[in-house]
């Protein structure tokens, strides 16, 4: 197993771990700023966690082109069925995040359901510790 | 200010989510760093510790946790001894297809 996480392209992983650390902290700052009455700032931390999640999901898929260029499809062991099983199904929730993110954005410009952005932003601070979890267990703890 | 606006800060707390983020973005580079150690075992342990922190940071100051009641707390603490268990199984099954 160690062999092939090697594969895995960890640099990718890591700017993705800190593009979703960045998102986290926007989506912090939006219901901080919502909390204040400020919903001009929140509608613009939202557009910028949206913005990180596209970054994300950018890096994802050019590290996917890059794994199945050299052969490393869902159906080339157990580890990769593993790793586009977690990976892909993170990223689905990413996209949702964004969706979500993008309606309740929409409401609260025009000063509506402003307690959701809470709760979205519950959502999306979950799917970063998902990751959290997941870059080391595919990217680094098996290196060796 | 609306009711909603007013329950959304009584949820609110000081708390610098900045400084939470800079420790967040080193501990990130500390999991970097240990996966070049030698002792491959102890860095994986040293890794997912690290990887612990994090997650505690992120839902004790940005998920609010530390600030929620103790209950809230337990109802979080069991779905990650889920967690474990799913990974440790599926741990046991790399292992024992791959033999370690």
């Amino acid at each position: 197993m160690g062999k092939l996480a090697a594969h895995t392209l960890t640099p990718a992983g890591a700017v993705n771990t800190f593009v979703l650390l960045t998102s986290s902290l926007c989506m912090v700052l939006a219901h901080e700023a919502v909390s204040r009455g400020n919903l001009r700032l929140a509608s613009q931390a939202m557009m910028q966690t949206i913005f990180c999640g596209f970054v994300f999901m950018g890096i994802k898929a050019f590290e996917y082109g890059h794994e199945v260029a050299q052969g490393f499809t869902p159906v080339a062991g157990l580890f990769w069925s593993f790793y586009y099983a977690m990976t892909g199904l993170h990223a689905l929730h990413v996209l949702g995040g964004m969706f979500a993110i993008l309606a309740v954005r929409k409401a609260v410009a025009r000063g509506q359901h402003v307690r959701r952005v809470e709760i979205v932003g519950i959502y999306w601070h979950f799917v970063d510790i998902v990751w959290i979890f997941l870059f080391p267990l595919l990217y680094l703890a098996s290196r060796g | 200010m609306s009711s909603e606006t007013a329950a959304a800060h009584e949820t609110s707390h000081r708390v610098p989510y900045v400084r939470i983020y800079w420790i967040l973005v080193a501990a990130l580079l500390v999991s970097l760093f240990l996966a070049f150690m030698e002792h491959h075992m102890l860095a994986a342990a040293l890794i997912f510790a690290v990887a612990l922190v994090k997650a505690g940071l992120v839902a004790g100051y940005y998920m609010h946790l530390k600030f929620e009641p103790r209950f809230v707390v337990l109802v979080v603490v069991a779905g990650v001894v889920c967690l474990f268990i799913l990974f440790g199984g599926l741990l046991l099954d790399i292992v024992h297809v791959y033999g370690g």
